[in-house]
């Protein structure tokens, strides 16, 4: 990357940070407010653990343990140590960001030593394990609130600060790719054997991927614990690691941009289906039977319709055309059936079910994740509005 | 150059290599042959460290490298093109090629890049595609490409034939003779005993993990034990 486009993303970032934060501490409501901060926090959190899984081919699934380890570190720390007169607010949040960060990445490192050594899915189990034993050793702590929470944590907020680190992880992450250190960690993922062969250190590589990764969770963690002044145990559940691996593998493993679009749906959209109002039982079956159709479609389409890109999204476009139709005329159909038309779903009960189902229908008919391993390039979006020059033999 | 001496390699219980003593000496070729699962492949990984022997005695140079990791040991000189290729089929053929030089920081690596393309002029024109959409035949041609991209003093070859057309081996061996005539000592392991006797200054028959003959390539292309038992009779 050149000088000028590399001023230019720094100013861009730079400038988005300092929007969000004007624009929604301003005029939004703090429930609004608080939504985009943990939105952030999931971005890197995404990010983080794709770093780890996408990029270099490890499998954790225990992620949320180190944003805990950097959350309470942080926390506990600052309770203590925090004096207001000291330093300007954002400046002492960076300070805990970097301890929380040095925190989980130690604590990646313990971890990941002796497991990253081994093949296969030991580091799966053992980092599955450490969320346990961190959550076992917080509930067990009173100094750390116990099953309670930990409170009182001084209120520092800073939505620049989150969405800043959101960008510094994305930034870390892609450039990490555009060196030969970075085709190294691809190389592991790809190929284990063969890497060692070029003299890549398979170990060294795992490690520092993984010690990296844990220790972006480490700093959202502290992020998160100043934030909401109060954590507990349960914020850092085995759910929230299963969420944000869900968002790696729905993203695609290996894609940034897959990742950061992947958390920022994924979040919002239970938070979306909360609001939404009640559904009726017509409404209900109707858009289960289309939806149902179109999955089928489709899933015909992408494993047997092999035609030009524009006559696929044609092909697709249809589909979704005639099953929203479809779902009208059901919907005018059963409302016609008493029993149906009168019952009625809240959206905070069908949120769970549609949010499975959203994941299901993609792993049906995109298993390798909305993004595969593609990036968003400027070069992409070019390419994708010129007319495809004939490529000799390869497609990708 | 490399002196293997009394070397035991095992995977868990299992032995693979048995008391094998081998040497290469600077600028020769030098040909392993035997059966499958004779422990051939065994013998290169536990020169370029990909398994650590038991016991036993690996120098190169002058030095011990037994103890060593394997990038260790590609920094020494020994580059190892493994069975089966393991070229990194997601990547471009660009990307295999800087991999290849991942050990190297000197400035001379663009050169030797241009040195490889000259080699495999195949590989140039399809420098940015993948590597999993090469032929079989261009896919063993990266795997060497890349094997030289750390400019190794010794080249280390799993079956460069495997899977090849004939006229595609005579090419292979024909490049194999080149690369070694430009001062790469060249160590090659391969079950066509015949291509692999015929360019071969000396050679070793592997049989169940155990050296069991060695002598010059011309001369085991005429033993009649070799004849019987690798060469169709
Ligand atoms: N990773 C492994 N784990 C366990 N046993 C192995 C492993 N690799 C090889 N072996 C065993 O070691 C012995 C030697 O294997 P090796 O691959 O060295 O044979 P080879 O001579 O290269 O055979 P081929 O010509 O088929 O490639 C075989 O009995 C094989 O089953
Ligand atoms: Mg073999």
């Amino acid at each position: 990357m050149n000088l000028p486009i590399r001023l230019g993303s720094f100013l861009a970032a730079a400038l988005f940070c300092w929007g969000i934060q004007t624009w929604a501490m301003g005029s939004l409501p703090f429930n609004l407010q608080r939504l985009i901060a943990l939105a952030g926090l999931y971005v890197v959190l995404a990010v983080s653990l794709n770093l780890i899984n996408g990029i270099t081919g490890q499998f954790s699934i225990g992620h949320a343990a180190f944003y805990q380890v950097g959350a309470y570190l942080a926390g506990y720390f600052s309770i203590h140590n925090f004096n207001p007169q000291g330093m300007p607010p954002w400046l002492w949040l960076i300070l805990m960001m970097i301890l929380g960060a040095l925190g989980a990445s130690l604590a990646g490192l313990v971890v990941g030593l002796p497991s990253l050594r081994l093949r296969g899915d030991y580091l799966a189990i053992v980092t599955l394990g450490f969320g346990e034993i961190i959550r076992i050793f917080v509930q067990n702590t009173k100094e750390l609130g116990g099953s309670y929470a930990l409170d009182k944590i001084p209120k520092i907020q800073s939505l620049w600060l989150i969405w800043g680190l959101a960008i510094v992880c994305i930034a870390v992450c892609r450039n990490l790719l555009k060196t030969a250190h970075g085709l190294s960690f691809l190389a592991v993922r790809e190929d284990e054997v063969a890497s060692s062969a070029m003299g890549v250190n398979v170990t060294k590589v795992k490690v520092m991927a993984f010690v990296l990764g844990s220790g972006f969770a480490g700093a959202a963690g502290a992020l998160l614990a100043h934030w909401e002044t109060s954590i507990t145990p349960q914020t850092f559940s085995m759910d929230v690691s299963f969420i944000i691996l869900t968002m790696v593998v729905l993203g695609g493993t290996g894609s940034i941009t897959g990742s950061v679009l992947a958390a920022l749906v994924l979040f919002y959209l239970p938070e979306y289906l909360r609001n939404v109002s009640a559904i009726s039982g017509s409404t209900l079956v109707a858009v289960t039977l289309s939806v149902i159709t179109a999955v089928a479609v489709m899933k015909r389409l992408v494993d047997h319709y092999h035609r030009p890109m524009k006559q696929r999204v044609i092909a697709y476009l249809a589909t979704i055309v005639g099953s929203a139709i479809l779902g009208v005329v059901l919907n005018i159909a059963f409302r016609g059936v008493e029993s149906l038309a009168k019952a009625s779903f809240t959206g905070d009960k069908l949120r769970l079910v549609i949010f499975a189902t959203t994941l299901i229908i993609l792993m049906l008919l995109r298993p390798q994740g909305i993004f595969a391993h593609h990036e968003f390039s400027w070069d992409w979006v070019r390419r994708l509005f010129r007319r495809p020059a004939p490529t000799p033999g390869a497609t990708s | 150059m490399l002196t293997i001496r009394g070397l035991n390699t095992f995977y868990g219980a299992i032995q693979a290599l048995e008391d094998v003593s081998i040497d290469v000496e600077q600028g020769e070729i030098v040909s392993i042959i035997g059966s499958n699962g004779a422990g051939k492949s065994t013998l290169l990984r536990s020169i370029s460290g990909l398994v650590k022997p038991r016991s036993g005695t690996v120098d190169f140079e002058g030095s011990t490298i037994q103890e060593l990791g394997s990038d260790q040991i590609v920094r020494r000189g020994i580059g190892h093109s493994p069975e089966g290729r393991r070229i990194f089929t997601n990547m471009s053929v660009l990307e295999n090629l800087q991999l290849g030089a991942f050990t190297r920081s000197d400035g001379e690596i663009q050169k030797d890049m241009d040195h490889v393309m000259e080699r495999f002029p195949r590989l140039r024109e399809r420098l940015k595609q993948n590597a999993g959409t090469l032929s079989g035949g261009e896919q063993q041609m990266l795997a060497i490409g890349r094997a030289l991209m750390s400019r190794p003093k010794l080249l280390l070859l799993d079956e460069p034939s495997m899977g090849l057309a004939p006229n595609l081996v005579t090419e292979i061996f024909r490049i194999i003779l080149d690369i070694n005539k430009e001062g790469v000592t060249v160590l090659v392991v391969e079950q066509n005993a015949f291509r692999a006797l015929e360019i071969a200054h000396r050679a070793y028959v592997l049989e169940t993990g155990k050296i069991v003959l060695s002598d010059t390539g011309q001369a085991l292309l005429t033993n009649p034990k070799v004849k019987e038992a690798y060469l169709g009779g």
